[in-house]
């Protein structure tokens, strides 16, 4: 077993040996003398890094914030992504303020349609009191035609034939009866009585206003009955 | 006078209604009963003093 270890340490030891020697020749290297161009190159680099370095140790100690290595296009990126927030945070607002103002709109419709319910609720009662009271305001039916009374020349008889068509109810051709007898016989002894059955006749069918002037018309001559 | 009262009472003339009542109680005051007690109730019904 010895041998085999003696054998491949050997070249091992001379290596480091040469190392040593090569490294204590290079730090034996003046730093007065000229640097070939790769190793200016390489130093240059090596100082670039140094101050990099260095700035990234000195801003962590200033701002006491972690030092954070990233690479160099981050920071960009860190900005293209603000940027693109702030637009998201722009459209957000407008879309915010447009939808503040759908629902204004929107409250105002709702008030608007309410409103316009109560104005029409108010509508439909006054036209129902407008219907009831056209209604009521509806005259009494116009009495049936009068079945002409034929006026006997002699005006008792037709007295007689008015009276009694009204005791047998037949209002419209006592009605007519009598007028015919007032138009014709009025000034006579049987006028008064005439135009009491005629008012009589009237209220029957609720012409009022008629009827009064015929019960006035009787009052008066009330003295003269035949 | 009793029925030109009732005429007058279905026109809403109810002061002249009251009217034609009183002259025709003053008028006749003897009148038959059927007209004095139809009478009262015109009178009832158009509120105569």
């Amino acid at each position: 077993m010895t041998q085999p270890i003696k054998t491949w340490l050997t070249p091992v030891l001379a290596a480091a040996f040469l190392a040593v020697g090569a490294g204590q020749a290079l730090a034996q290297v003046s730093l007065d003398e000229p640097l070939d161009e790769h190793a200016a190159k390489r130093l240059d680099r090596m100082e670039k890094a140094m101050k990099e370095v260095r700035a990234i140790v000195f801003q962590g100690r200033e701002t006491g914030a972690p030092v954070v290595v990233q690479p160099a296009e981050t920071q960009s990126q860190i900005a293209g992504m603000g940027d693109k927030i702030n637009d998201v945070n722009q459209t957000l607002a407008r879309l915010n303020g447009a939808l503040e103002v759908i629902k204004h709109d929107l409250d105002q419709s709702r008030q608007e349609t309410a409103d316009q319910r109560a104005v029409n609720a108010v509508l439909r009662e006054q036209v129902a009191s407008l219907q009831k009271t056209v209604k009521d305001l509806t005259p009494p039916p116009a009495p049936p035609p009068p079945v002409a009374v034929a006026a006997p020349p002699d005006p008792a008889a037709a007295f007689a034939a008015a009276k009694t068509a009204f005791d047998a109810g037949d209002k419209a051709s006592a009605e007519a009866g009598f007028r015919d007898y007032v138009d014709k016989y009025g000034e006579g002894p049987g006028g008064p009585e005439a135009r009491f059955w005629l008012a009589k006749t009237l209220m029957a069918r609720g012409a009022w206003p008629d009827a009064a002037t015929a019960e006035i018309g009787a009052i008066r001559g009330w003295p003269r009955t035949r | 006078m009793l029925d030109l009262s009732k005429s007058l009472v279905a026109m809403g003339k109810d002061e002249d209604a009251c009217q034609t009542l009183d002259e025709l109680t003053k008028r006749y005051p003897k009148a038959a009963p059927t007209v004095l007690k139809g009478a009262l109730a015109v009178r009832a019904k158009a509120q105569c003093s």
